[in-house]
């Protein structure tokens, strides 16, 4: 397993003469198997923040760390999920799985077997030859996960992947990574600004402010596990996810200060 | 609910309605909708029907002696030399020759096109450098006819199949090398983050994510790109050519021989159709994932 941490990273972006500063001092620490959400509106720099860890995007300052040593390219031992599926259209479902593998010459017939078998994990056996097209948002969501785990990551960094889904299939989704969690105990950057989402699922919530962003608060989440929707009804529960709200609300109320009146310094 | 056949909705009476009824009927929809996609519908009876009337037409204009022959020959007539042809030949050679001779050039042309246009587009779309270095000399020889440096070729190339193929090859290359680039850019910056996160390499991205997202606007400009072909083709013929259908045509519009190009221009454009069609058919083939499943 593995453990990421961020130390004082920072993040432009140019668009010809005007930077943006996307990410300023963002330090974080998330521990071997443990369930960290990242809360926030728009724009707070949160899917960039996820991007560096996925070494997809370059910190300009500085250190990102997995396992004690710098990211500096993506790598298998992070899965992705994102918004949509991003499933290849023109693979079956298993070819999908097997995309991995085969990239990386680990194709096997014991890989194909455990492609099989995690499809029926993930509730698509039968459909291991079908088209992505021929799935239900849902299930294309299902055959992303199944081809995210195929890689065997020890991190899992998840961009809003249940943000495009409706509600009911929403929590089957989180109910299903919640019981495979709890199975497997990899460790998860969560990317939301659901907030009910963000208390049922982590060990903790970093909620960030936008312009510049920044995780202006961490709030552990002690509800006992394994977790489910009955516990959303609890006064704990309830009262965590006040906490959370709160803390968003404060980030907001922050950042349009900061923008309109940036020499206010009482 | 009573058992009233009275309250059943009624069964669908069976109308005997007129040809034209059903023509202009022509099934808006799919069976079981009521609105459907704009567009949506069949429109082989309607394409079959527009032929037939204008086949008539012409016959009927011919017959009645509303057009001289030697404008528009009788659509038999035509019959006729393209019977002759096949039988006797043109200037000397058989008429499969002329076929094939014109098929082999924009076919070739094609091929040559692709084989270099693909790879270059696909490069150009991934690369600036290559995008920087091919982009102002594509761009700058695309919009102009290929009659108009025609003369070019023949100057340096001579009047041999050099020129002609090229010619081709030229029509073909900037339609093929811009759909190529422009594929490039229908992959998800999440599907290529994706493949990079499964371990693959950036040749690998290139050759299992790039390519196959960008394979069918590639076929779609391969397609555009062979009809560029057969339209060139007649211009490649014309100078000091001794075979081929696009020189048929146009040494018989010399001897006022109008049944001739007209049989010609309906060889070339069944062929040219027929070309079309196996393209549909690779398509159906490699990209089915694009099609309604």
């Amino acid at each position: 397993m593995a453990d990421v941490e961020l130390k004082h990273v920072s993040k432009r972006y140019a668009h010809g003469r005007q930077t943006t500063e996307t990410l300023r001092d963002v330090s974080l620490r998330v521990g071997d198997g443990e369930f960290v959400s990242l809360v926030g509106r728009s724009g707070c720099g949160k899917t960039t923040l996820l991007r560096i860890v996925g070494g997809f995007v370059d910190a300009d300052g500085g250190d990102v760390l997995v396992d004690g040593s710098p990211v500096t390219r993506p790598g298998s031992d992070r899965g992705m999920l994102f918004q949509h599926p991003m499933l290849f259209p023109w693979l079956t479902v298993l070819d999908n799985t097997l995309f991995g593998p085969r990239a990386t010459g680990r194709h096997s017939p014991q890989a194909r077997a455990r492609a099989m078998e995690l499809l029926q994990i993930v509730g698509l056996g039968g459909f291991e030859f079908h088209y992505p097209k021929q799935l239900s948002g849902g299930m294309m969501h299902r055959a992303a996960f199944a081809r995210a785990m195929m890689a065997e990551p020890k991190i899992l960094l998840m961009d809003e992947p249940f943000g495009a889904l409706d509600a009911l299939t929403r929590a089957g989704m989180q109910q299903f990574l919640l019981d495979l969690w709890n199975r497997r105990r990899f460790t998860v950057i969560l990317v939301t600004h659901d907030v009910e989402e963000a208390v049922l699922m982590s060990d903790r919530v970093a909620v960030m402010a936008a312009g510049p962003g920044q995780i202006i608060e961490t709030i552990p989440i002690d509800l006992p596990r394994p977790r489910s929707y009955e516990m959303s009804e609890t006064p704990e529960f309830v009262q965590l996810k006040r906490r959370v709200r709160q803390s968003v609300e404060r980030a907001r109320g922050k950042a349009p200060v900061s923008v309109m009146n940036p020499t206010a310094g009482h | 609910m009573s058992d009233n056949p009275a309250a059943r909705p009624a069964a669908p009476v069976v109308e005997r309605r007129g040809l034209l009824a059903r023509l202009a009927r022509a099934r808006p929809t799919q069976p079981g909708e009521i609105y459907g996609v704009p567009g949506a519908g069949e429109t082989r009876m309607l394409s079959i029907a527009t032929i037939a009337v204008l086949i008539f037409i012409w016959w009927l204009s011919t017959t009645l002696g509303w057009v001289k022959p030697l404008f528009v020959p009788a659509p038999q007539a035509i019959v006729q030399d393209f019977v002759t042809i096949l039988r006797r030949g043109y200037t000397g050679e058989p008429l499969w020759l002329h076929v094939g001779i014109s098929t082999a050039r924009v076919f070739g042309a094609f091929m040559l096109a692709c084989l270099i246009g693909i790879p270059l587009g696909l490069a150009m779309g991934i690369s600036p450098v290559m995008r920087g270095i091919f982009d102002p000399p594509i761009e700058f020889y695309r919009p102009i006819p290929p009659l108009a440096y025609l003369p070019l070729m023949i100057i340096w190339f001579g009047i041999g199949e050099t020129s002609k193929v090229l010619l081709i090859f030229l029509s073909v290359f900037a339609p093929v090398a811009l759909g190529a680039r422009s594929g490039v850019r229908s992959a998800a910056i999440e599907q290529i983050h994706a493949a990079y996160s499964f371990g693959a390499t950036r040749w690998q991205v290139l050759m299992r994510v790039i390519l196959p997202s960008a394979m069918p606007e590639i076929l779609t400009a391969m397609r555009i790109g062979i009809g560029f072909g057969w339209t060139t083709l007649v211009a490649a013929e014309m100078v000091a050519a001794t075979s081929g259908l696009g020189y048929m045509v146009l040494s018989a519009s010399q001897f006022l021989q109008t049944g001739i190009v007209i049989m010609g221009i309906i060889v070339i454009a069944a062929i040219a159709y027929m070309f079309d069609l196996i393209m549909r058919m690779l398509e159906r083939r490699l990209v089915p994932w694009k099609g309604r499943m």
